[in-house]
């Protein structure tokens, strides 16, 4: 994807015909946007937000359809940014027609987000997905007695088998074209807030002139007696007498009913979904599935925590066997047969033996490193990510650390990416966008950098393990871990910022569907490639050239107070230090380059080795990571973060310099 | 004594002790002194005070106790800071969250008068803005049993009756996802070492945190006063193991 892609696209032609989905997590909604379009997806940021749209495009009996996926949410408020999002979108993609993915197995909580999609007053078509799973449940809803009910078309569908698909785009079709006019049902209040509601809804119509992005007059007056904030603020600066009318009518139907009028009105709302989930579904005797055993097991205090941990150790292992091999591979094809192609090719293009040396060694070397990580790790971690999140077990493991991360002035949800950081740091900061608040984001993001990822354990295991013995590499990540955990006592006490707790569901177990898998690994993938590919070019370039300079040598000599003088290691380690900002493995292949030998005993002492592993550990987090900390966090944040990396590294190996020298 | 007389400290002192008292139980000197933030030297000299001027029920070491008095008392100051809360986000337009700290300051500087002016001037509002009862001015205090919802335990089943927090991103949240006044829900499971909890509402499952659980209030068909005993004896049965 390209973050700057712009969300808003010329003006098409009126033929083009826009489809949005809209629904609560969890309902397949994902699936139901692969089946209807193709591999040509464009992933956008919504304007000034970290919310991701996934666009496609599609044909159908002739006409060409744009498919936008809204995020999953389960109301329409401006609770969160994606619910935000959401709403915006739908008020302002115009003209459009609504797909409403609900699940059939939890009818009530979905027809909430329904029907405040039906307030809105936009065309909807409401597909009754995963009707098969709900039938297991022992769950059978009439599902022309709800569309007689809501007013809209309602299509039975499994989007996992692609059943029902095709009938709802038609039938969303023939809603936009208004050869199928639909009616939808006016939600009814209770008799006090709906006289109150259409007393606002006049005092509206009369005074206003336009309404905000073209709302009508019940659904602004409902947000406004719901105190959106969103919403309030844009009436204020219409119209602030409005804005205090709405206000006192809140607070009048807070006095009748003894509860904030944004609770009753939610409430009643529920009310509405409740009778009509209730008059439309039928139960039957529930069996008890094998997912409904496997998610008691999973979230369970005996077997939960066990289970956990042998998922991890099982991630850990696909990344560090699985990765590493596929690393060898690649670079051993690279080094073999494209590098010396690259060279050669471009000898006959750059004469001047300069620049020659410059180009190809920073673009080799540059190439080589994004190759060498993204490939093996970073797709594998993807892969199994995207399996873990499909099957709904990321949440379980979410609820089960969250006591632990509270801790370090997080929840539970944040385990995820901080996991994501041992396999490579820049999927896990992406990760990060799962927690809600700015201040989490940046507390978990920090604590990511300071995680030795695959490349930083190539490392420990080729210095310490090779060295000293499998004791010492366990301390050294005993120490990493006492690190991030210190690290994170103390964030939490000077980032400031909102907290908001652990509210999630636990979907019930699915097996992954492998399109939205593979997909979903692709995008980001894509995403991954476009931040760190350039980064990593421009940044060999700029070494290889100070390198052929003679320029890094100076460097080093101004280095070496704190090189030789604090950390006590040889001056022209200093070097290599520079050449771990592209990768962190390329220290100890600096390490054979400059002093021509592979064994690093005649290089280092075993004090020496200890002190060089922690700093490689710990300083500035590569390019690739700084350049997806500059673009989640911003430029500021992620320049504080490597300089505050910086510090911590020296001080922490020249900690352990003392100590070890010493004692 | 009239109690337009008490201080500042002392009123703080019998609102918290209300507070605190919600399971007719005495209420130890020390965790007083710990909410109040007082040394608990002084703390002793306070209570010792409000004993003489018949507030309280206080015998050393054993805690302390309103007496019928000192409960009206501080069932005015209660229906003070709510007002003064009110008044806060209703008229001077300030934030849910931030009200009250405020109206812990406001509360003591009102008088007969201006509570009943105030009264009058928010139109008799029932509630505070989080939710909570406003006393009547006589006094009543519609006082529902409810508990935490994190001092559940597995298999209970409760119904939730409110939710005290000033958060409204949490407050919206919990609505989107069905958390709500009314609605029922059976403990799942529930995780050692400060208990985050899964919850069964309908027929899906949420995760909340212990943080989040401990502001929704629930009432379960055990009354409150047997759930200390359930959750220490379960404590002992999980020390054994």
């Amino acid at each position: 994807m390209s973050s700057s892609g712009h969300f808003r696209r010329p003006k098409e032609g009126s033929n083009v015909v826009k489809i949005l989905l809209a629904g609560n997590p969890n309902t397949g909604k994902s699936v139901f946007f692969n089946r209807i379009t193709g591999i040509g997806v464009i992933v956008s940021n919504y304007p000034g937000t970290t919310v991701e749209l996934m666009e496609g495009r599609t044909k159908f009996n002739g006409r060409e359809i744009t498919v936008i996926d809204l995020p999953g949410t389960y109301s329409l408020g401006a609770g969160s940014m994606d619910e935000r999002v959401a709403r915006a979108a739908i008020l302002e993609e115009k003209p459009a027609v609504v797909i409403n993915i609900v699940d059939a197995a939890n009818l009530e909580r979905n027809l909430y987000l329904t029907l405040q999609l039906l307030e809105l007053q936009t065309p909807v078509v409401v597909a009754l997905n995963m009707v098969d799973e709900a039938r297991k449940r022992g769950i059978e809803i009439d599902h022309e007695k709800l569309s007689k009910l809501l007013g809209v078309p309602v299509i039975p569908t499994i989007a996992t088998r692609g059943e029902g698909i095709r009938k709802v785009v038609d039938t969303a079709l023939k809603v936009f074209d208004r050869k199928l006019i639909i009616h939808p049902m006016k939600v009814q209040y209770g008799r006090d807030i709906e006289a109150i509601i259409q007393k606002l809804e006049k005092i509206v119509e009369e005074r206003l002139k336009t309404f905000p992005r073209n709302m009508r007059s019940r659904a602004v007056s409902i947000l406004l007696l719901e105190g959106d904030p969103e919403i309030v603020e844009e009436i204020r600066k219409i119209d602030e007498e409005v804005a205090r009318i709405a206000r006192d009518f809140a607070r009048k139907i807070e006095e009748l009913h003894g509860e904030p009028a944004s609770l009753r009105i939610a409430k009643e709302r529920y009310g509405v979904a409740h009778s009509i989930a209730k008059a439309v579904t039928t139960r039957y005797e529930k069996k008890v599935l094998l997912r409904d055993k496997l998610d008691i097991l999973t979230t369970n205090i005996y077997t939960g925590f066990p289970i956990m941990i042998g998922v991890w150790i099982s991630l850990f292992a696909l990344l560090l066997y699985g990765g590493s091999f596929l690393e060898e591979l690649i670079v051993f094809g690279w080094e073999s047969y494209i590098a010396p192609l690259i060279e050669k090719e471009l000898s006959y293009i750059i004469p001047n033996t300069f620049i020659y040396h410059v180009v190809s060694r920073g673009l080799i070397l540059g190439l080589e490193a994004g190759l060498a990580v993204v490939v093996p790790y970073v797709t594998l971690f993807y892969i199994a990510l995207a399996i873990l999140e499909d099957t709904g077990y990321l949440t379980r493991m979410a609820y089960l650390m969250d006591n632990f991360m509270h801790k370090v002035g997080l929840h539970g949800r944040a385990i995820i990416p901080l996991i994501a950081g041992y396999g490579c740091n820049v999927p896990a900061i992406m990760g990060t966008r799962v927690l809600e608040t700015r201040r989490e984001r940046v507390l978990a993001a920090f604590l990511i950098t300071l995680i030795p990822c695959s490349a930083r354990t190539v490392v420990i295991l080729g210095l310490i393990g090779q060295y000293i013995g499998l004791l010492a590499v366990l301390s050294i990540y005993a120490l990493n871990l006492g690190i991030v955990a210190i690290s994170g006592l103390f964030l939490n006490r000077i980032i400031k910022g909102e907290i908001v707790g652990l509210v999630m569901e636990l979907p019930p177990y699915r097996i992954p569907h492998p399109v939205p898998v593979l997909k979903k690994t692709w995008i980001r993938f894509r995403e991954f490639v476009y931040i760190a590919f350039p980064l990593l070019i421009l940044g060999s370039l700029i070494l290889s050239s100070l390198e052929y300079s003679g320029a890094l040598q100076p460097i080093a000599s101004l280095m070496s107070p704190i090189v030789v003088g604090v950390l006590g290691l040889p001056a022209l380690t200093g070097i290599t230090l520079f050449f771990g900002v592209l990768r962190k493995e390329m220290t100890l292949e600096m390490l054979i380059v400059i002093f021509g030998t592979t064994d690093f005993l005649a290089i280092m002492n075993i004090t020496q080795m200890i002190v060089f592993t922690i700093v490689v550990t710990l300083y500035f987090p590569c390019i690739a990571t700084f350049a997806v900390l500059g673009k989640e966090l911003g430029w500021k944040t992620a320049t504080l973060i490597a300089i505050s990396t910086i510090i911590l590294a020296i001080a922490i190996g020249g900690i352990t310099n003392l100590i070890l020298t010493h004692f | 004594m009239s109690d337009k007389d008490l201080g500042e400290k002392t009123e703080e002192c019998l609102e918290i002790l209300f507070r605190l008292e919600k399971n007719n139980k005495r209420v130890k000197t020390t965790e007083l002194a710990e909410k109040l933030g007082f040394p608990p030297s002084s703390m002793t000299v306070l209570l010792q005070r409000l004993a003489n001027m018949g507030l309280v029920n206080y015998e050393p070491y054993k805690g302390v106790k309103l007496t019928d008095k000192g409960r009206k008392v501080a069932i005015k100051i209660i229906r003070r800071h709510r007002l003064s809360e009110r008044f806060l986000t209703d008229i001077l337009g300030l934030d849910w969250c931030e009200v009250h700290e405020h109206a812990c300051k406001l509360e003591h500087a009102i008088t007969d008068k201006i509570e009943e002016k105030l009264d009058e001037k928010l139109g008799g509002p029932t509630v505070c803005p989080h939710g909570n009862p406003i006393p009547t001015p006589s006094g009543k205090i519609i006082f529902e049993e409810d508990v935490p919802l994190s001092e559940l335990q597995p298999t209970d089943e409760a119904i939730i009756t409110r939710i005290i927090d000033e958060n409204p991103t949490l407050l919206r949240r919990l609505i989107a996802i069905g958390i709500l006044p009314g609605v029922k829900i059976t403990v799942k499971e529930k995780s050692p070492l400060g208990g985050a909890l899964v919850l069964k509402i309908g027929d899906y499952e949420v995760a909340v945190g212990c943080d989040v659980a401990s502001k929704i209030c629930v009432k379960t068909s055990t009354p409150p006063h047997r759930y200390r005993h359930r959750v220490r004896r379960r404590a002992k049965k999980h020390s054994k193991i």
